[in-house]
């Protein structure tokens, strides 16, 4: 170069923006990204403006045509006064869900964010036990805690059979306790409480304890500090948890179907705007309606991540100085410390091991509730049941084709983990690294979003995409399923990859480029390390997510053999709920032993990000 | 007003202890620095009378209040002993401005706001740190963070100011600039300061007393210049000074009340103490020579130029005699040619004559032949 | 995040006017390798269709005949199929597919005509006739032969099996002298029936059947019985201008909804506990082929006291209910116009309406009936022409008709609106 450039050429700035690993995974994952989650919700998004079929021209009437562009599904669902269509079908709904969700995150975020305290804080007893038996709830399918709500509170005084209070104690529940509103925000809260406690307790955890002393030395009252100094810092991590309770809360199906049993006329009758949304999708004459339906729910979401954006700005965000925060003083609890280790072991073990032992008595009573028809059948019966392939058995453990497919599962949802995870991992760095830039936040977001697309809708993009020519090699096949899964449960590792990331200081990183460390090598031997638990739990997330997805794969399997959670809806399509149960209760075995066998080899465990020990 | 005391004090964790049968007394408005390597238990000493860390044993006073007692299940929270805290890493608040982190400790108090407003413009002035008022931490650059926190800190008037490693983040010259400061802040303020550090310049020139602490145990408590020219051990003499001080292990016996004799580079030497020398163990002595005190071009010792290093203002000398580098420092700028020979003396009162198996300070004198 | 919103929504609003110019369906006028090969199976002999669909899967063997369906019968008759044609042992998958995961799967396929099976089996009258039917995406095949006799109306689309879903009842404190009367279920008879509030019904909200009913019971037939049926109970005749309901059928529906006690989330597992219901007399709107539970499992515990041969005496239907038994629907047999062996496809269809393959499917279970009319319903259950008079029937040129309006209606009913 001859003469003194003020600036380096074009080519030469663009080697040396791609020479930082950042702004490449920045570059790769927005590509990525967009074309995995723009292209469903823009699909979503059209599918709202256009005559879905000609069930809809039906519906819709005027001459309307199969792909007419059309107003009328947002039109007819936010505004129709027809029999107080709007209002019934979408605003009240809406306002219900969005109160019952918000419930579930008090809920999910005040047990699982006192808990979350109690561990990473205090100097409680026990806190190995509780926090491995924390997590279950969350291992667990969502509609398995509403399954023990009912079995414990339904009584004879509502005419629905007696549950276990009423046979324990003799106490009646009034209604309202049992089914509704009620119930569905604390079976879902209680399901997402161990988010809110890996989350929560993960900062907690890592924040510099002497932030709270400095307040204390300044005299601020214990509750001065949780309000002005730990919940603003914790506010990134309970405004994920908010976020993340909230949106999975409202599209929650199973657990408001299930629990909706009431009467009209008891008033606890509870139509969430999820039933609401399923049913608009499922039937051909209003499935635009169930995609504007699905786009305003997301927004909501969108809405808090926004205002979570916002309020945490670049300003306030604090870069982690390396200090001697190790030497974090545990509160003392005193007198109450044994006292409160009680509470919480009852009320911890109720909610964690109670469903599993309610899921246990359904597999083995033909008659629920009813001990007389105790059986083994469903879990050892060689024989064949109505219509039963080659392998079937009414028995689980027999069923070659349930093992089978639990392999598959397993292979899948180690292998969606592994992208997952590594995916989030490497979106938390490049965020971590590139902060306040604005490429690094949209990347964030971005990842963010499949988690908000409904299953079904994710699903069945993904199907027409796999019979559209030149990709029916997907049709059915099991890359499908990894690229679907990896993408659907990013958003959970690209949370804790960030999170972790922020943790580190670049100071750590820039010490071993000094060195001369290549990048691959500072990732697996500097930062991996250092942040072990908490990235692995950001794999062990999407791992127990991925084992007992349904929804997201029903459409997309080869067939019901492919995984277990496929062979699960067969048999409960059969009638054979009990081995439905059983396998319910196998999936939960596999994912606690596959947990331990990961906490012996690594010593992380999901939990463990908030300090189990 | 605040004296704070400490007796018998002890912090042990599971498998280590950090604290070993403290006792100290820090008089009121005295500046105390902890001094020693990382990991004696300074820190953890100076959080444990702030109140941040319960120590397993013993008794602290402030003042007239016994704020922590083992016995008596005495425990006074940190927010009633009024005190202050400079943390190591500032802990400044993330999510609040410069002016709300300053004024935090102040709407504790219940100040009105106009007092408060007023204090903080104060504090603000005081530091030099007006124009980033508005600003959040993370817009400020270590040495603007650190006056922050020292604002904060002093905010509220505080009769005792704990400090831990509070300038070990800054640049060389920041940090100097920052010790005057504390040091004009001290006379300013009328509090008791504590201070922790591993910085034996820093602790030498701020202090008011030293507290030297190895591995859990007090070595030496004593006045800066006290600790340089009497240290009570092989510890204290190593730790305290720069260059370091002389160390020669050799043999020798007690001959009288105040003389020994000792091997020194081959000859016999006297060693005359001001004082009556203290116990000896009777297994070797180390004699312990400040490099001021070796004066070269006189006398009869012989040694070779090893090495010259000039700073300036002084030069640091290194001699080889025999198997032993020796070191000197002179007033002024010299340059000797190296493996030059090079004569040199003992001089002056201040030499230390050290127990070689305890390494303890037997007594102080003079070194003739 | 405001930039990305601004990118898609601009985006959307191109591409969806570009979607609205380019999708004109084209018409072909030439026959597709399936309807050819339908309308030569439908010539055929037996034999000769056998013949057929061997040398087909002998000249692909590497295809496999899959068969998509919605109820496990269809895997039941493969059994069958494979055991009778034993050159297409091993060569046939089944496929089991809820209906409202599968319709999507049909819609991807046929929008990008694709193969998807060569045999499905659905329901949902509105969904076939409006996208699967009218976009010439599923094809039928009539059956013809010795013992082979469809009803003019099952022809086309090709009824499969027949289904029905009735009021049922633990015997010990409800039978046919308690429950005589349709208008009971609205909740009016409280004395000689608990029915107050005491009917258990699958949320329609989540079971597309349940849904078809309700607006089927607005029809005129529905009207005609529900009137008859009104006038008998009450002794007066129904009087419209007594209050707004359009007809009879709303006025019907808006007062079953309300008298629902139970929304119940799976047919299966209600009618299961039915037992339980003893005391409390609970009346289970359900599928009647649910009780297939208790059949099935008979022979395991017919010496032992259990459970379930207790209760298939003591669950109870009632065929002879005034006003109407139930609701009867259809599921259809069709072959898609992608399917890549339609001989087979055609043989399998032949043969699940012979007696041999229905019954190796559905038979000797309650509540199934096959559309070949010489196949009898087992013992004890009524014929089903016998059900279609007594019930109300699927008909989907009425549902598309009055969807809109009744489903309005009827969700106005489970909000509780007044």
């Amino acid at each position: 170069m001859k003469k003194n450039t003020q600036k380096l050429p074009l080519g030469n700035r663009m080697k040396s923006y791609f020479s930082k690993p950042a702004n490449v995974i920045c570059i790769v994952f927005l590509v990525i990204l967009i074309a995995a989650v723009v292209i469903p919700l823009l699909t979503l998004l059209i599918g709202s403006f256009k005559v879905n079929g000609n069930q809809e021209a039906i519906y819709i009437g005027g001459g309307a045509k199969d792909g007419d562009f059309t107003f009328n599904h947002w039109v007819e669902l936010l505004t129709s006064k027809d029999f107080d269509y709007a209002k019934i079908k979408f605003w009240q709904p809406l306002g219900q869900s969005a109160l019952m969700a918000l419930l579930a995150c008090v809920v999910a975020v005040g047990f699982g964010g006192i808990v979350a305290w109690f561990i990473t804080r205090s100097d409680l007893p026990g806190k190995k036990y509780i926090s491995t038996i924390f997590v279950f709830p969350y291992i667990m399918p969502s509609w398995a805690m509403a399954m023990f709500w009912e079995n414990f509170f339904k009584n004879t005084e509502m005419n629905a059979g007696m549950g276990i209070l009423q046979s324990v104690t003799g106490i009646c529940v009034p209604e309202r306790i049992v089914y509704g509103l009620f119930p569905c925000a604390m079976s879902l809260g209680l399901h997402y409480a161990p988010f809110a406690y890996i989350l929560i307790g993960g900062i907690l955890r890592n924040m510099d304890a002497n932030l709270e002393e400095a307040a204390t030395v300044l005299k601020a009252s214990r509750f001065k500090i949780l309000r002005k100094i730990t919940l603003p810092i914790v506010m990134p991590a309970l405004v994920s948890t908010v976020l993340l309770v909230f949106s999975s809360s409202i599209s929650s199906f199973t657990v408001p179907f299930f629990l909706n049993k009431s009467s009209i006329n008891s008033g606890n009758n509870f139509i969430s705007i999820s039933v609401q949304m399923r049913c608009l999708i499922n039937t051909g004459f209003t499935k635009g309606q169930g995609y504007v339906l699905a786009i305003i729910l997301m927004m909501f979401s969108i809405g808090i991540l926004t205002l979570n954006n916002w309020f945490t700005g670049s300003r306030k965000s604090f870069t982690t100085v390396t200090g001697k925060s190790g030497q974090v003083s545990l509160v003392k609890l005193g007198k109450a410390r044994v006292v409160i280790a009680i509470i919480l072991l009852i009320i911890v073990t109720f909610f964690a091991v109670m469903p599993l032992l309610s899921f246990a008595m359904e597999s083995v009573l033909e008659v629920p509730g009813d001990w007389s028809t105790f059986t083994l059948r469903y879990w050892i019966s060689g024989e064949g049941f109505e219509g039963s392939n080659k392998g079937d058995t009414i028995g689980i453990l027999r069923s070659s084709i349930m093992w089978k497919a639990m392999g598959r599962s397993l292979l899948l949802s180690v292998i969606v983990s592994l992208v997952a995870g590594t995916f989030g991992l490497l979106i938390g760095y490049a965020v971590a690294r590139k902060r306040n830039s604005k490429l690094a936040t949209t990347v964030s977001d971005l990842a963010f979003l499949p988690y908000l697309i409904p299953s079904m809708s994710f699903g069945a993009v993904y199907l027409a995409l796999s019979y559209t020519k030149g990709f029916t090699w997907l049709d059915g096949s099991f890359f499908l399923l990894i690229l679907v899964g990896s993408i659907k449960f990013m958003p959970f590792a690209s949370r804790t990859g960030t999170s972790a990331m922020l943790q580190l200081s670049g100071e750590i990183e820039e010490a071993a480029i000094i060195i001369g460390v290549p990048w691959l090598k500072r990732m697996t031997k500097v930062l991996f390390p250092i942040q072990k638990s908490s990235f692995i739990s950001g794999y062990l997330l999407p791992f127990i997510s991925c084992m007992r997805e349904m929804s997201l794969f029903v459409l997309l399997a080869a067939s019901y053999t492919t995984l277990v959670t496929t062979v699960l809806s067969e048999y409960s399509r059969t009638g054979l709920s009990q081995a439905s149960n059983a396998i319910n209760l196998l999936i939960i075995v596999f994912v606690l032993v596959i947990q331990f066998v990961v906490n012996k080899l690594t010593g992380a465990s999901i939990d463990k990000g908030v300090g189990g020990n | 007003m605040p004296k704070i005391v400490l007796e018998h004090v002890c912090k042990r964790f599971d498998d280590f202890s950090a604290v070993e049968d403290l006792n100290m007394v820090i008089e009121d408005r005295e500046f105390i620095t902890l001094l020693g390597p990382s990991g004696c238990g300074k820190t953890t000493t100076l959080r444990m009378i702030a109140g941040l860390e319960t120590p397993t044993e013993g008794r602290i006073t402030i003042g007239d209040q016994v704020v922590f007692d083992s016995e008596k299940g005495i425990n006074v929270s940190p927010a009633k002993r009024d005190i202050g805290f400079l943390f190591q890493n500032y802990a400044l608040w993330p999510h609040m401005t410069v002016y709300q982190n300053i004024a935090f400790g102040l709407e504790n108090l219940k100040w009105p706001k106009d007092q408060i407003r007023e204090r903080v413009d104060e504090m603000l002035k005081m530091l030099k740190i007006e124009q980033f008022e508005k600003r959040y931490p993370s817009e400020l650059s270590g040495g603007q963070q650190q006056r922050v926190a020292i604002a904060r800190t002093l905010a509220p008037k505080p009769k005792v100011l704990f400090m831990d490693e509070p300038l070990s983040n800054l640049d060389a010259k920041l940090r100097l600039e920052m010790r005057t400061e504390l040091k004009r802040l001290h006379a300013d303020t009328d509090s008791t300061f504590v201070y922790v550090t591993h910085d034996q310049l820093e602790a030498m020139t701020l202090a008011t007393r030293v507290c030297l602490i190895e591995s859990g145990y007090m070595q030496q408590y004593a006045p800066p210049l006290e600790t340089y020219s009497n240290p009570a051990n092989l510890f204290v003499a190593d730790f305290v000074g720069n260059p370091t001080m002389n160390f020669y292990e050799t043999t020798g016996k007690i001959t009288s009340e105040k003389t020994a004799e000792v091997n020194f580079f081959d000859h016999p030497f006297i060693f005359t103490g001001n004082e009556a020398l203290g116990e000896y163990g009777g297994e070797g002595f180390v004699i312990g020579i400040r490099p001021e005190f070796v004066n070269l071009e006189e006398g009869g010792l012989i040694g070779k130029i090893y090495a010259t290093l000039p700073a300036g203002m002084e030069t640091t000398v290194k001699l080889e005699v025999g198997d032993y580098i020796l070191t000197s420092v002179m007033f002024g700028n010299v340059d000797y040619k190296v493996n030059d020979e090079m004569h040199f003396e003992i001089a002056g009162d201040g030499i230390i004559l050290f127990d070689k198996k305890t390494g303890k300070n037997i007594g102080k004198g003079t070194l003739t032949i | 995040m405001k930039k990305v919103l601004a990118i898609i929504l601009a985006l959307v609003m191109v591409l969806s006017f570009a979607a609205c110019g380019g999708s004109g369906k084209k018409e072909d006028e030439s026959l597709s390798e399936v309807q050819k090969a339908i309308a030569a199976a439908e010539k055929m002999t037996e034999e000769e269709l056998v013949e057929a669909a061997k040398k087909e899967l002998e000249e692909h063997p590497d295809l496999t005949f899959n068969a998509d369906s919605l109820t496990s019968g269809v895997k039941k008759a493969l059994a069958g199929f494979e055991k009778k044609y034993e050159w297409a042992a091993g060569r046939t998958a089944y496929n089991s597919k809820k209906g409202s995961e599968y319709q999507p799967k049909l819609i991807a396929a046929q929008q990008a005509g694709s193969y998807i099976a060569d045999f499905v089996m659905i329901q949902d009258a509105s969904f076939l006739k409006n996208s699967m039917l009218d976009t010439g995406f599923l094809r039928s095949y009539v059956p013809s032969g010795d013992g082979i006799d469809i009803a003019e109306g099952d022809r086309d689309p090709l009824v499969g099996v027949t289904f029905n879903k009735v009021f049922m009842y633990d015997n010990t404190k409800v039978g046919a002298e308690q429950l005589k009367n349709v208008w009971q279920m609205t909740g009016v008879d409280g004395a000689t029936l608990k029915a107050v509030n005491n009917v258990s019904y699958q949320n329609p909200l989540g079971e597309d059947i349940n849904m078809s009913f309700l607006i089927m019971l607005t029809s005129p037939t529905a009207c005609e019985k529900l009137t008859a049926a009104y006038k008998s109970y009450f002794g007066t005749d129904y009087d419209p201008s007594a209050d707004d309901y359009e007809n009879i059928g709303y006025k019907f529906v808006a007062e079953f909804i309300k008298n629902v006690g139970h929304w119940h989330s799976s047919d299966s597992s209600e009618v299961k506990k039915i037992n339980t219901y003893a005391d409390d007399g609970r009346i289970i709107f359900a599928g009647l082929c649910k009780l297939k539970d208790y059949e099935y499992y008979k022979a395991d515990y017919k010496d032992t006291d259990q459970y379930y041969t207790k209760t298939v005496t003591a669950a109870g239907w009632n065929n002879d209910v005034e006003g109407f038994d139930g609701f009867v629907y259809n599921m259809w047999t069709l072959i898609p116009d992608t399917a890549q062996l339609p001989y087979t496809a055609c043989l399998f269809i032949r043969y699940l309406h012979t007696e041999e393959g229905y019954k190796a499917g559905w038979g000797g279970v309650l509540g199934y009936y096959s559309s070949n009319k010489l196949i009898p319903s087992i013992e004890g259950d009524p014929a089903l022409d016998v059900w279609k008079e007594q019930c109300i029937v699927e008909d989907v040129e009425y549902i598309d008709s009055v969807y809109k309006t009744a489903v309005k209606f009827i969700n106005m009913q489970l909000a509780g609106v007044k």
